[in-house]
Order: C-alpha cells, then structure tokens, then sequence
C-alpha cells in the first residue's frame, strides 16, 4: 500500500525551509512503502518530518559540544555526529549518526538507510532503531520522495560509485611505462581505505619487481612504496600524505607522458628519460579545491643513486646498444618541496578551452658523495660534498578556440636555479626532442655553444673528444620554452567563416582528423659569471637572438598525432619526423 | 628486424583496417525555427556494436559512456563556451536475469534512472544507439554557435592483470577453434595488452555540429 505524506520539508536547510514556507506553502513528501521499514516506524518518521518545529537539515552536520538544540531534528543524506544536545528526537535518512562522549539525545533516534553508534559516554535516552538499507530520496520542486531503490540505482550504487566504509584489495598494477632502466615495473601489493566522520584514511603497501633481466629477484630488480594518506573534507579539504619509497625516478618528467616514453622505449629501443633511484620517505600536506586548485607542501628526506642502463627488450633494434642511464649525483638530500597547480581545462586528455598552470618551488640541501660527471666547467665540485640550492619550475598554457574548427594553444615553461650551490645533476634541464624543440634531435649537442644540453662551448671544427659525458645527461641550470600552436580540422577553413551550413566529410577514426601548425622556441644556459652565450649572471637573460626556434607541422588522427618539424636558426637542421599519442600539450 | 617490424604492424592494425563500421558520435541539430527551443540530438554509432564488447559485458564488465556536449558561440577574438551537459550510459549483464541493462546517470550520481533492460545484445544497441535529445538550447543571441560533443567509452572494473588473463586465457581461442582469423585475435591481444600496460586504455570520440544562427 501506497502511504502518501505531506511534510513541509526542502532539502536545503533549515533557514531556507522556513524563510519559503509561508509563501510556497507545504512541499509535498511521498514516501512509498520500504522493504525494510516497518509501517509504524515511516509513521513515526512522518511525523517528525511533517512537525512545523523540527530542524532539517541536509549533508553531514554535527551538534558541538556547547550547543543544545530544543527540539527534534532531521539530518538527510548526511552524517549526524553529536557531540552536545538535543533535548528532542532524531531522524537520519540515508546516513549515520554517531553520539559520542558528551552527546546526548533526550529523544529517540532513527536512522533509515545508515546505522547507530554510541562512543563513549554518549547517551540516547529514548529507543534506537537503525534500518541500513538504503533508501532513494527524489528531491522536487517542493516534493520529496522516500522510496525503495530500484534494481539500477542499487547496481550504481554499489559497483560504480566509490565505496564508503571501508574496502581493501590486493592490487598488480605496472607502473604505467617501460623504460632502459626497469624495463616494465610492476606494483603489487594491498590497498586498503576506511571512511571516517572526517575524512578517508587510505593505506598502500606495494612492492616494486621490476621486468628487467627477466624478473630476476635481486636489488636492482626490487623497491617498494609505502603510503598512509588522511583526507579531511570531500571536495574541498585537506590531504596529509606520508611516504617510505625505494623508486626509479625519472630526471625530468615533463617532455613526453609516460605512456609515450614508454612505447618510445618497448618499440623503438629509444628511451627519452634519465632516471636516478630515490630511496627515503616524505610527508605532505595538500589543501585541493575541487579537481581545479590544489597546492601542496613536501618535506622529504632521500638518498639518490644512479641506476645503469640495463637491456630490457624491445621491438626494433633489440640487439642494439641502449643509450646509457648517465651517471647522476649520489648522496643524501632533504628537500622541501612547495607546489600549486590551477586547471581550468575543459578537457585534461584533449583541451581546447582553459589554463592549466603548475608550479613549483624547491629547496635541498644534503651532502653529494659521489659527483656525477659533467662537462668541462659546468660547475664548482666542493670537496665536502655540502650543497645547498633552490629552484623553481613554472608551467602556464592557455587553450582558446577561435572558431568552430580551430585552436590556438600557447604555452610558456621556464624553471631554475635561483640561489645557493650549483644545482645537483638530478634538477638541471635540458631542451630538444618532440617534446620542447622538436626540430633538434634528443640530446642533440650544438656544435658551437651548446644551449640545448649545456655541454659547453668550442668552435667549430676544434679538436677535441666527446663534449657531454657518457649518456650525454641534462645541463642547464636554468632554460625558457615557449610554444605555440595552431590547430584546425581537417577540410576546414582557418577561422570557420565558411562553415556556417556546411557539412564536413568525416576523417580520421573517432573524431574529425586535423592538422597542426605550431612553432617553438627556447634555450638552456648555465648561471655564473657571464662567459660568451653559455652563462649568465643570476640576474640576467640571454638575448632572444640566442635562442633556438622551429617550426612544424602535422596532422593528428584520434590520439595519433605525425608530425615533421625543421630549426629556423640552424639551418643545416635537418627535417625531424615524429608522433605523438597526445596533443603536444 | 624489418620483417618482425612490419609483422607487427600488420597485427596491430589489422581491426582498425578490417573493420567495417567505424564508433561515431552524429548531431542532429532541431529545425532552423526552434533552435532556441529546443537542444540538438546526439547519437553515438557503433561504440558499443562490436563482439569484443559483448564478450566484455557478458563476462561481469560493465561498459561506462560519458557524454559531454558543450555550446560555443564566436566571439571577436576568441571562441566562448556557453554552457556544458553531461551524462554517462551504464550497460551491465544481469547474469540472473540473463539481460543486458542500461541505466543513465545524471548530475553527480543524483539522478539514476533505468533505460531498459533487453534480452538480447542486438536490443540494447539499439536503445544506445538511439538519438537523444541534449537539454542544452542554444542562447537567441545573433551570433554563430556549434555544439561540441565528447564521448568517452570504457570497460569498467578491468585491471592489468584482468586484461592479461583474458588475452591468454580466452582471446585466442576462437582463432585455435577457426572461428576467426589467428592474425587478427594475435593482433588483437599484443594491442590491448600494450594498451593496457601502457596506460592509453581511453577510447575517445569527438564531433562537432554544423554552426548556426538563431533567427
């Protein structure tokens, strides 16, 4: 049988509730019969609800310990906690209610769809029932319903939507790339999280087994990552994150995505990272907005390492030589790691309107026990190892859509070193390749002055051996890049004037195809007493006329973007062809 | 090494070229005279058509689509996103009940309503292929508009190790059977496991309406 209630009820507070009531007269509230719940407890909830005096509120709400409240009290789709009084009755619909020590209820309580607990010296003077099956609650305009969930809304519920209370499972994950180093890294290990009245507390434990040398269980092949994570809030909050890890890292990691430096690597035995191992543990604090503000502190403590190149296999040119992992600073750093991030993208895999704007500040300061080689007068070595620095890396795109079928994408990337000690081999920069300038090769030492690795100066057709030591590593203490680039559709006209009533034909696989224009321009330099093009002073900035620059074009097809870029400044350059599987940023 | 390249070419592109119909997302935009009234229609084609899904579904993994549809309108300089929509389409198999079930999904969850249930794989294509109307009108403004539509589509629930599994365990044995082409399944697998291992799991369409003005 169908009970029909009518209850001056809005889901959106109290106040609100009762500043409309007069004018909008009582909402209607429709409650069909619940399995669960027998007919005398919905009577009893309706007329709780349909009391002019009862308090209504929605979302979790907590009752502080100094406050008291006269009369009854309704919480929907929340989570009650007491911790002071209510001298009436309460009702939870779809949530639970904790009445901890201190709390008291002077009424009864019932909790539909949730569940009943007393901490403590919590008291609830009248009975306690507690239905947990959950309901469905249909907010209208002035209507609610309360009814059973249909078969669909549970299957949602319970498979799609995350998983509150508490979960764990046991995981074998990759670590999402293949590279020279590891060859394919695999994570194993338990995940488990449990939901408080605050938050989620989150624990992994994951062991690192690493495919290369075919799994072979030694040092190399093994390393770990341990995480205990407490979230405070939801949507907006704070995350407190502590970490133990024995990881590969790459050097730098903003070139290509992983997933390409990956495939570069398992398909053409071409690895585009260098990578030090650090060993040691963090903790973090992060205050996140939304997913579009978050910034976050990072104190760590590691000890870096250089792993060699191994020879995991790859498709082509598998009896080749890989290029070897360069040796990088070995020692001990502590590191405090301030970072923001800003993204109003519409879309994170594909933009085409938004910022999307990172940065972030480093200082270290440790003791290098073992200097990694570089090139010749690139920097001081001190013989007690002590080094401390400070650098900053920035990153600002700007999406914007010009017409109907075109893009225009700019983006600026600059970062470096800003005071103290030379900076360790691990945080110094290097441009070249399809990531930054892709009209230059990977690691590509400029005859002359080098400004894309900062290998160093020497003339042209000097003698002499290699420039850049074995692996050829990254540099520059300081660069700048800007980008960018224009993107329309296949068939299309450059401002989309014309395509006002017009059909397109249909290329490309999953999306319309389009072509790329775009230009890059940037340099590395090293921080010191000016010395020709290669060094400046801290507060200086090379001339624009230093810089390298490229120009390109391409055509994308789904994610699969071909392209051909040449250097404008050097004009022996030749034609460099690459792909990317996602936009170029 | 060239012929081991160009064998691995082949596999991998063996679906995309043997492939008949191609996944699209097609507007339908309403007649000139009540385009402030009324949204256009979306339809995606052939997203969820293939027996690779099927088998997928059948097996406990849901497939989840998510649309987005955007209004834009031109600007002087640069284009303005007026106003967005978004849903998802949930597709399980109810192994009991031995039907395939559709349930859209609105807003943050809030609003979860079945869109039937079917008892054959045939049936609930074609209710996903249906057109639907996007609650998104276009503003009466004089100035050019298009809409931008989005789909994502994914298997739900799969893991590495899942997708592995079944690739050894099930996705060649219609080919040992000769049920299909060895080359394709072959194909077919090294794909999806690299795929997978490698992160790039994410099938995405994209289409992009005619412009208009409202007169």
């Amino acid at each position: 049988m169908r009970l029909l209630l009518i209850v001056p009820l809005l889901l959106t507070g109290a106040d609100a509730i009762q500043a409309q009531a007069p004018t909008q007269g009582p909402p209607v509230l429709e409650v069909r019969d619940l399995r669960a719940v027998p007919r005398d407890v919905a009577d009893d909830v309706q007329r709780l609800f349909n009391a002019r005096e009862t308090r209504r509120v929605t979302g979790d709400f907590t009752v502080s310990s100094a406050s008291v409240i006269e009369g009854d009290l309704v919480v929907v789709g929340g989570h009650l906690s007491v911790n002071g009084t209510i001298a009436g009755s309460v009702v939870v619909i779809n949530g639970g209610i904790q009445v901890r020590d201190g709390g008291r209820v002077g009424g009864s309580v019932t909790v539909i769809g949730g569940t009943f607990a007393t901490i403590a010296g919590g008291e609830v003077t009248g009975s306690a029932r507690a239905y947990p099956e959950r309901v469905a609650v249909d907010a209208g305009e002035g209507v609610l319903v309360v009814r059973d969930e249909s078969d669909d809304e549970r299957w949602y519920r319970r498979r799609m939507t995350p998983r509150s209370g508490s979960h764990s499972d046991l995981r074998l994950v990759t670590a999402r790339t293949y590279n020279r180093v590891e060859g394919l890294p695999l994570l194993i290990g338990p995940r488990a999280y449990r939901d408080f009245s605050w938050g989620r507390a989150t624990v992994d434990a994951m062991g690192v087994l690493r495919s290369a040398d075919r799994f072979e269980l030694k040092s190399e092949n093994l390393g770990h990552l341990l995480r205990l994570e407490l979230q405070v809030g939801g949507s907006r909050g704070i995350r407190l994150t502590g970490r133990l890890e024995d990881v590969v890292t790459p050097v730098e990691d903003w070139h290509l995505s992983d997933q390409e430096t990956g495939l570069a690597s398992f398909l053409l035995h071409r690895d585009f990272r260098d990578y030090y191992n650090r060993h040691g543990g963090s903790i973090a604090a992060t205050a996140f907005v939304g997913d579009n503000l978050d910034a976050s502190v990072t104190y760590s403590d590691e000890k870096w390492s250089t792993p060699l190149a191994r020879d995991p296999w790859s498709l082509l040119r598998d009896n080749q030589d890989w290029r070897s992992n360069p040796v990088l600073d070995a020692g001990r750093f502590h590191l405090v790691r301030g970072a923001l991030r800003f993204d109003t993208r519409n879309d994170a895999a594909d933009p085409w309107s938004g910022w999307f704007v990172t940065g972030e500040y480093e200082y270290g300061v440790g003791k290098i026990s073992a200097y990694g080689p570089t090139s010749r007068s690139i920097r001081d070595v001190n013989p007690t190892g002590r080094n401390a620095y400070d650098r900053i890396l920035v990153d600002v795109r700007r999406y914007n859509r010009i017409s109907a079928e075109g893009q225009v994408n700019l983006r600026l990337v600059a970062g470096g070193w800003l005071s103290g000690d030379d900076l360790p081999l691990q945080r110094r920069f290097a441009l070249g390749s399809a990531g930054t300038l892709p009209g230059y090769d990977f690691r590509q030492v400029l005859p002359g002055t080098d400004i894309l690795t900062c290998a160093g100066a020497r003339l042209e057709g000097a003698p002499g051996g290699m420039r850049s030591p074995e692996g050829i590593p990254a540099q520059c203490e300081r660069f700048v890049l800007g980008q960018v680039e224009y993107r329309g559709e296949v068939g299309g006209d450059l401002f989309g004037i014309l395509d006002q009533e017009r059909r397109r034909r249909r290329f490309g696989w999953g999306r319309r195809a389009e072509w790329v224009v775009f230009a890059d321009m940037g340099r590395g330099w090293l921080v010191g007493p000016r010395t020709g093009d290669l060094q400046y002073g801290p507060g200086s900035f090379p001339g624009l006329a230093t810089f390298r620059a490229d120009v390109g074009l391409g055509i994308r097809l789904d994610d699969l973007g071909l392209y051909v870029a040449k250097s404008i400044t050097d004009a022996r350059t030749p034609l460099n062809f690459f792909a990317r599987l996602q936009p170029r940023f | 090494m060239v012929r081991r390249a160009l064998v691995f070419a082949a596999l991998v592109l063996a679906q995309p070229v043997s492939a008949q119909r191609q996944p699209r997302l097609e507007f339908t935009l309403p007649e000139a005279a009540v385009l402030a009234k009324e949204g256009p229609q979306v339809r995606a084609l052939d997203v969820v058509s293939d027996g690779e899904t099927q088998n997928l579904l059948e097996s406990g993994f849901p497939a989840r689509l998510h649309f987005r549809v955007e209004l834009w309108s031109a600007g002087r300089v640069f284009d303005a996103h007026r106003r967005s929509v978004e849903w998802d389409l949930f597709i399980y198999y109810d192994a009991l009940g031995k039907r395939y079930r559709v349930v859209r999904v609105e807003g943050d969850g809030d609003r979860v309503t079945s869109a039937g249930q079917f008892t054959t794989f045939a049936e609930m294509v074609r209710e996903v292929e249906r057109p639907m109307r996007v609650a998104l009108r276009a503003n009466t403004q004089r100035s050019r508009q298009y809409y931008i539509g989005v789909l994502d589509v994914e298997s739900m629930s799969l893991t590495d190790l899942d997708e592995v599994e079944r690739w050894l365990r099930g996705e060649l044995q219609p080919a040992v059977r000769g049920d299909g082409n060895p080359g394709t399944a072959l194909g077919r697998g090294i794909r999806r496991v690299f795929v997978r291992l490698l992160g790039a799991e994410r099938r995405n369409l994209q289409a992009r309406s005619r412009t208009f003005v409202v007169r």
